[in-house]
């Protein structure tokens, strides 16, 4: 698409718990001051901080790409992690490869790509075990918000 | 957009004092200050009247417009409505009923506690809160400088705001019935949000005061009048006397589930939390800009808002079998905001969203130019801010002293 109106990459530094939700909160903050529909954005962020959270807590380094487009906004999360053994079974609710201690402190849970599927419009997640992981999602922008 | 008279401020920068600091520039909860040749500059359209510059400023060179008590005298019969704050503060071994007696004597016949509204408050929030079909959680509207927050920094969570009216201005509508052409009412604030409450206020569409006078004001008078005379005290049950403290509908509305957070920043991070839905389930935020609540307002001449809280427990303790001189009946008619509270426009960048993101990309490059340390040397207080000010043509890269440095 050549309608590109804005893009900005974020990167995440894996295992930093401290800073964690920020690339998606810049994200959130971003799309507010576009003046973009706040069920949208909404959804975005949401979306958005949990591929964050995907990235700080499964591998070393990763990075979000935000792509605006007048009638859409596309998110892509990539990553050099583990990859995703069984794509399928990681979208179950409650299904989790986190360890114990990620838990103790409240995330892996499971719900981070079902949670992903469930604001976006779209979602397509390309994984190599081993290689890394890119996580693509869409939101529709409705016509003539507000 | 709106002309800029549209947003009356309370706060000014009086210029013979300012050094031109960064003080308050870094402590500005909406970035709204700005330091140019060498000279503090509050942006209207991001202030919200919180006063945390004046908190900050330590050259005293934030003055809060008020009136003063030369007002009283256009008016025949005078009311006055005290924040419970105001009875927290210490009057050199006064009692109430001398401090009362005094302020009769400086030109008042009625004094009502602003508690007394409080009370129907209450009362209507857990009604709504049990019953209503209400967006939970539901934001207190009763700091006014939470509610102006909102509308500059998070108008998408304005639908949470209650849609209850603030309990200075039930208790103020519920007299101004009463009173005749002749009379006038007036509002003692804590606070300069509460000043710009009733000069521009929201959700309403006219303000029953008749004038507003900063406590510090009425303090130093009351201390220096030396004589009493007699008038109508009305005061509040100990709930209304706990609103003068963070806590106080958090206790009072047990066992809904209140989140009662105090100090403006507090406010910023837990509402950013709340748009990310990242919070428990919740009735209720009872949020204050000031720390301790009122009692830690910048009007009151106190400054150690632990004192006031102390001695605010105090004054509850004393009003436990205390009952309200109005009840929710006599307040029906005014418990409710008659108008939307409307996002401020300058929040977006620009109401066409094309234009929003070639002003956002151009920030950005801005942004990747400059050190990231916020140290306030330009007169912006972050570097992300800078950056958009070069990019809406309000300041110049050159502006940062590193990049100065660099040549």
């Amino acid at each position: 698409m050549s309608d590109l109106l804005y893009s900005h990459t974020y990167q995440i530094q894996g295992r930093d718990f401290e800073h964690g939700g920020e690339a998606s909160s810049d994200i959130k903050e971003a799309l507010k001051r576009m003046g973009i529909n706040p069920q949208v954005i909404k959804r975005t962020a949401i979306a958005s901080y949990e591929a964050e959270m995907n990235i700080i807590v499964y591998t070393e380094k990763g990075e979000l790409l935000l792509e605006v487009y007048p009638k859409m906004i596309r998110v892509t999360a990539t990553d050099r992690g583990p990859g995703i053994e069984d794509v399928e079974l990681a979208m179950k609710e409650g299904y989790s490869t986190a360890p114990p201690e990620i838990r103790e402190m409240g995330f892996g849970s499971g719900m981070g790509l079902p949670n992903i599927k469930k604001n976006a419009d779209r979602l397509l997640i390309e994984s190599h075990p081993g290689k890394g992981t890119k996580v693509i999602f869409e939101i529709d922008i409705p016509n003539a918000s507000v | 957009m709106p002309a800029f008279n549209l947003y009356f401020h309370s706060l000014r920068i009086k210029e013979d004092v300012c050094k031109g600091c960064t003080h308050c520039l870094r402590n500005c909860p909406t970035e709204a200050i700005r330091v140019r040749n060498r000279l503090a500059q509050i942006k209207d359209l991001k202030c919200i009247d919180c006063g945390d510059c004046v908190r900050f400023c330590p050259w005293g060179a934030n003055e809060v417009l008020t009136d003063d008590l030369s007002v009283l005298s256009h008016y025949e019969y005078r009311v006055l409505v005290i924040p419970p704050a105001f009875l927290s503060l210490d009057f050199l071994g006064l009692s109430t009923s001398e401090v009362m007696g005094r302020i009769f004597a400086l030109g008042f016949q009625e004094v009502y506690e602003e508690g007394i509204g409080e009370e129907a408050y209450l009362e209507e929030t857990r009604r709504i809160l049990t019953k209503g079909n209400v967006k939970k959680p539901l934001i207190s509207v009763a700091c006014p400088a939470v509610i102006r927050l909102m509308q500059v920094r998070f108008p998408d969570l304005l639908p949470h705001l209650s849609p209850l009216n603030t309990p200075r201005d039930i208790l103020g509508a519920t007299i101004r019935r009463k009173l005749g052409k002749n009379s006038g009412l007036f509002y003692l604030a804590p606070c300069p949000a509460k000043i710009t409450a009733i000069r521009n206020p929201q959700g309403i569409e006219k303000s029953p005061y008749d004038g507003v006078i900063a406590a510090n004001i009425l303090y130093r008078e009351i201390l220096r009048v030396n004589e009493t005379a007699s008038g109508k005290v009305h005061l509040s049950g100990p709930s209304g006397v706990a609103i003068g403290r963070i806590g106080g509908e958090k206790e009072f509305l047990s066992p809904l589930r209140v989140l009662a957070i105090d100090g403006i920043t507090n406010v910023v991070r837990f509402l950013k939390e709340l748009e990310m839905e990242k919070v428990p389930a919740l009735d209720l935020i009872e949020g204050r800009s000031c720390p301790n609540g009122c009692v830690g307002g910048i009007l009151l001449p106190e400054r150690d808002s632990f004192l006031n809280l102390y001695r605010l427990e105090q004054e509850e303790r004393k009003r436990e079998n205390a009952i309200s001189p109005l009840s929710r009946e006599d307040m029906a008619d005014f418990l409710y905001l008659t108008m939307p509270i409307q996002p401020r426009p300058q929040y977006f960048l620009s109401e066409n969203m094309e234009a929003a993101a070639k002003l956002l990309k151009m920030i950005d490059k801005f942004y990747e130019k400059l050190p990231k340390i916020d140290c306030g040397s330009c007169g912006a207080p972050t570097c992300r801010a800078l950056a958009e000010d070069v990019a809406k043509g309000e300041a110049s890269l050159e502006d940062c002293i590193f990049l100065q440095k660099k040549g």
